[in-house]
């Protein structure tokens, strides 16, 4: 089935490295690290003139497990490309509205705390399989975790947030952290990345058909 | 004198209504009499003039009528007609140029075909142009433009205020719940190859079933446990009495005759294997011929059995050494359990039984430590 690929994915924390396109901007070199302070454990590695092929290998040996490439248009993160590592599926996504900690100003250190995830609406088999990508990127909390990282999906765009809450009595208080984006799945492939398009794609987004507005993907409703 | 019917008129059943009503009712009257009256050809005649000159009347006092009535039609060429008549008789214009509303409508009407031709003859405006680009029309005049197309694309989201606070409640609500979508912790069993063989104990031995059989037994089992099941004796009970109990209430309660439900049928579970019941061969095939040769006499390891004749010097030499082995092995136990028993009861036994001591007597005359006298 699809998630064999997972199947030990609880065993041990993801070990994730996160890399840009080449020659990042200053400001996707920033969101590179504010990914980081999201996904706890990630480490930013420089993309310099490293060819596809030998960084995936070089990270296999390692031991990584996600690999995240993030591209950019003039600035603006653009695209996320998340890579499973051993043989795994790697899921394109278009990013937008990102929204940058620093930018924001005034936040204070970044919770690095293991958060506890919520996937909202994403109930149709497309949108469990993209929950379970973007889902192992986390490691297992702590219960009494006390950051919350949101995965939610409305008209097939993925809304991430990161909050950190405060359970008063009934009222919970909650403070947004971390960078917010948006994104798109478009792709997925049953490969790793440097296999390109000689992996088979799993699914793929068909945005000229007729009925491609009306169609809801990642929502069963 | 008493009018006859055919004479009886609106006046004999109905007070006059109105003056300008009476009029108009009584011309009517007036006209339907004088066509009753007349011969065809001149009834026509009479009839379109008498016509014609009653709608001029009837125009006429319409007209006169509007400037007293306070509802109109909203027809635009009766008010313009009112306000035509209006000013024509303050400029004390002449009547003759009054035109009908009619004739007013008409007017517009062709003034507005007019425009229209006018409009059509000239050059079309650039958003009827097909294809235009920037330097055909006017500068910034595509945002004055409310341009529809189909988007292949949904534009993403917006993000307000308002989104973000619906998603925050839905947070919240969920944390209240503490219904995370976490990532589950998984335990990998780890199994050391020693535990894993001791749980498996493989029987050497060959199995003494055969394959068929071993099924078999497999199949009678699942079999037996499920006959078990269905044929729970207090169940059973239970339900012959009760069938029993309700049948007679049934007698009683019930006016007319209701039949005894039928009785199940009595089954013949026949305590053979199944494979027996199964096996469908005719009659006449002998027991013989339905089991295999080896079915009847296990071959066997060492193949068929050969005589001395057909024995070749492999086999033989085979033979010898096995029997060779088989010999040396009992040898060797015998010599065991011998130096064994010399060890438990050393001094009990001093008399040496016979065969020991002619056995004795042979291994030290092979010595050469003693000598036969004979």
């Amino acid at each position: 089935s699809h998630d064999d690929e997972y199947r030990w994915a609880g065993l041990e924390p993801p070990k994730v490295m996160v890399t840009t396109s080449r020659e990042p901007s200053a400001r996707l070199r920033l969101f590179a690290k504010e990914l980081c302070l999201l996904l706890p454990g990630a480490r930013r590695m420089n993309r310099g003139r490293a060819e596809l092929g030998a960084l995936v290998g070089a990270c296999r040996a390692a031991g990584v497990t996600d690999l995240l490439v993030v591209h950019e248009t003039r600035g603006r993160p653009d695209g996320l490309t998340v890579s499973h590592l051993p043989h795994g599926p790697t899921a394109h996504f278009t990013l937008s509205g990102a929204v940058l900690r620093q930018e924001v100003g005034g936040l204070g250190g970044a919770p690095l705390a293991a958060p506890h995830l919520l996937l909202l609406r994403l109930d149709s088999s497309l949108g469990k399989r993209v929950g379970t990508i973007l889902k192992h990127l986390f490691p297992v909390p702590r219960p009494d975790s006390r950051r919350v990282v949101t995965f939610a999906n409305e008209d097939d765009v993925i809304l991430v947030r990161n909050h950190v809450y405060r359970r008063r009595g009934r009222t919970v208080e909650l403070e947004e952290v971390g960078p917010r984006f948006q994104l798109r799945p478009y792709l997925i492939r049953l490969g790793t990345l440097e296999q390109g398009d000689a992996a088979d794609v799993e699914w793929r987004w068909h945005p000229y058909t007729a009925t491609a507005p009306k169609r809801r993907l990642l929502s069963a409703t | 004198p008493i009018k006859s019917s055919r004479d009886m008129t609106y006046e004999d059943f109905f007070d006059p209504v109105d003056d300008d009503g009476g009029d108009l009712v009584a011309n009517d009257v007036e006209d339907d009499q004088e066509e009753e009256a007349d011969s065809a050809i001149e009834e026509q005649n009479e009839e379109s003039v008498s016509e014609f000159e009653d709608m001029d009347e009837m125009v006429e006092s319409m007209r006169n009528k509007e400037a007293s009535k306070k509802v109109t039609f909203n027809l635009p060429a009766d008010s313009d007609t009112e306000d035509v008549t209006e000013m024509q008789l303050e400029k004390g214009i002449d009547p003759s140029e009054i035109k009908s509303s009619f004739e007013k409508r008409q007017e517009k009407m062709s003034k507005k075909i007019k425009t229209l031709e006018e409009e059509l003859l000239e050059e079309k405006p650039w958003q009827l142009k097909g294809e235009v680009t920037g330097q055909k029309r006017p500068e910034n005049s595509l945002l004055e433009e409310t341009v529809l197309f189909d988007h292949a694309v949904r534009m993403a989201p917006v993000i307000t205020e308002e989104t973000t606070f619906q998603l925050e409640d839905i947070i919240k609500q969920r944390i209240l719940d503490e219904a995370w979508d976490d990532v589950v912790p998984k335990e990998k069993p780890k199994e050391e190859a020693f535990e894993y063989k001791k749980r498996i104990t493989l029987d050497h031995e060959k199995s003494k079933l055969s394959l068929a059989e071993i099924y078999e037994q497999e199949y009678m089992k699942l079999h037996q446990q499920k006959t078990e099941e269905e044929e729970n004796p207090e169940h059973k009970e239970i339900q012959e009495m009760m069938d029993s109990l309700f049948l007679k209430l049934d007698a009683l309660c019930n006016f007319h005759f209701t039949p005894k439900p039928p009785v199940p049928e009595v089954k013949i579970v026949s305590n053979l294997p199944a494979i027996s019941m199964e096996e469908v061969a005719p009659v006449a095939v002998s027991d013989a011929a339905l089991l295999a040769p080896e079915e009847i006499k296990e071959k066997n390891k060492a193949g068929d059995v050969k005589t001395d004749a057909e024995k070749t010097p492999t086999d033989k030499k085979r033979e010898l050494r096995r029997k060779k082995l088989r010999k040396r092995m009992r040898r060797r136990e015998r010599e065991k359990r011998q130096k064994l028993l010399e060890k438990m009861r050393p001094e009990q036994d001093t008399k040496l039984s016979k065969k020991a001591a002619a056995a004795k007597l042979k291994q030290l005359t092979k010595e050469g430590k003693a000598s036969l006298l004979k």
